[in-house]
């Protein structure tokens, strides 16, 4: 028999009260999927669920006055698909909610349960990573923002307070100039958990011939999703046609850390993870018309 | 304990349950639902689909308190005034079913699909019925099931 306690919250402030109260002990529970599989499993034994699915606020997605995109942390995967204000603000995060598992999961998976839980196994975080997207995050003792890629600090481990919850995710609109792509490889194509996800956002000069900024978001190549900077870098110095993807992949290969697993050895992720920059990377020079 | 109010197939049920009691194990073991499957328990195979609020969830992932207040629809359901649903009697002309046990699952989200779409193509409903395993038909009779549903014209199936 279980003593869990349920605490439907009905704002934020009283599910970070709530979490408070627990010390330690309360879980948070969203589209309920990933706290499902850990109860069933007998993993989790929290003392206390605090519901947050009923938060009106927390489904909001609209430009704020700062031109920002705020995107609740409530919100599905299939209501990302849906939206018409994340299609026209950034398309990358649409193409990548299509991706996730199938329909009936998409209907309750969250934004914020996929970055706060499975962060390192989770498609949303490599986009958002690639887009320059911050969380938000509000606890007892107020409210702070972190870039996404800063979130995390190890294996389901984030950069979350006993107290904290994640509001909303905020990513700049994608500007006129601005190519992303995305690639997923795993052993099948549908229900399947990220092996390795690679997404990249790349700003070209007007000529398309070099890559004036490049941010890279991937997962499956260590214990959270990463953002490898001297890859970004290396990219730079490449022209648009004729890269030398040896000389890049030696890069990228020398900051990633994968581990073996049951899948795949770390050798081969690492080989998997330079197919995956290289895919997500004429992905978006094919769309700009330079690859 | 909690307590609940679901409508299961358009009847009203209150009951007390446990927090970390899951939907599936509501519906079955509670309310004696019990065409809906287990399986998995983990949210992979589908065979626990069942429709809340107009959209196909993973029952064995859903926490039963998260759904109080919700209108289900469950494979029980689908049958209208002693007359099967549209996509059963395509299951059974099209040979879909052999060990049966995926079946409800693939019902509710064929019927979750067909309810948004009621003519998709055969590609979209490949992709709707992507969570849902069978490890008996190879799938083909399943998606010709569907397809025939899918591709009769009329008001709405």
């Amino acid at each position: 028999m279980s003593d869990t306690a349920y605490v439907r919250a009905g704002s934020v402030d009283d599910a970070i009260g709530a979490l408070k109260s627990a010390a330690g002990d309360g879980l948070v529970v969203a589209g309920g999927i990933v706290v499902g599989s850990l109860i069933n499993q007998r993993l989790a034994f929290p003392r206390v669920l605090v519901d947050i699915s009923r938060i009106a606020s927390l489904r909001r997605i609209e430009i704020a006055a700062n031109g920002e995109m705020v995107v609740g942390a409530l919100t599905t995967h299939d209501e990302v698909l849906r939206s018409p204000t994340i299609k026209a603000a950034t398309p990358l995060l649409v193409e990548i909610a299509g991706e996730i598992a199938c329909r009936r999961l998409r209907n309750r998976g969250t934004l914020g349960g996929s970055l706060c839980t499975i962060g390192g196994q989770g498609d949303p975080a490599t986009g958002l990573i690639a887009l320059g997207a911050r969380v938000r995050l509000r606890g007892t003792g107020g409210g702070r923002e972190l870039a996404v890629e800063d979130f995390y600090k190890d294996a389901f481990k984030v950069d979350l307070a006993d107290d904290e919850i994640l509001e909303e995710v905020r990513v700049n609109p994608v500007s006129p100039g601005l190519f992303f792509g995305f690639s997923k490889i795993g052993p099948r194509s549908a229900m399947d958990w990220t092996q390795i996800t690679t997404s990249v956002a790349l700003v070209l000069d007007p000529d398309r011939v070099r890559i004036l900024h490049a941010r890279i978001g991937m997962n499956g190549v260590g214990a959270t999703p990463v953002r490898p900077r001297a890859t970004e870098a290396a990219l730079l110095s490449q022209a648009a046609r004729n890269r030398d993807w040896r000389a890049l992949g030696a890069v990228l290969e020398q900051e990633i850390h994968p581990q073996d697993d049951l899948v795949y050895s770390a050798k081969f992720k690492k080989h998997l993870g330079v197919v995956s920059l290289r895919r997500a990377v004429e992905r978006a020079c094919a769309m700009s018309g330079s690859a | 304990m909690l307590k609940i109010t679901l409508n299961v197939n358009g009847q009203e049920h209150g009951l007390d349950i446990q927090a970390t009691e899951m939907l599936l194990d509501v519906l079955r073991s509670r309310l004696g639902y019990v065409g809906t499957n287990k399986v998995c328990a983990q949210g992979i195979c589908g065979a626990c689909t069942v429709i809340a609020d107009g959209k196909a969830i993973t029952s064995c992932l859903a926490l039963a308190g998260q759904f109080s207040g919700a209108s289900l629809t469950t494979v029980e359901g689908l049958e209208r005034d002693g007359r099967l649903d549209p996509l059963q009697e395509a299951f059974m002309r099209h040979g879909a079913v052999q060990c049966g046990y995926c079946t409800p699952g693939f019902l509710m989200s064929a019927r979750d699909l067909l309810n948004e779409n009621p003519h998709p193509s055969r590609k979209e409903i490949i992709d709707a019925l992507r969570g849902n395993i069978c490890r008996c038909t190879g799938y083909k009779k399943i998606i010709d099931a569907v397809a025939d549903v899918a591709s009769q014209r009329g008001p709405a199936l």
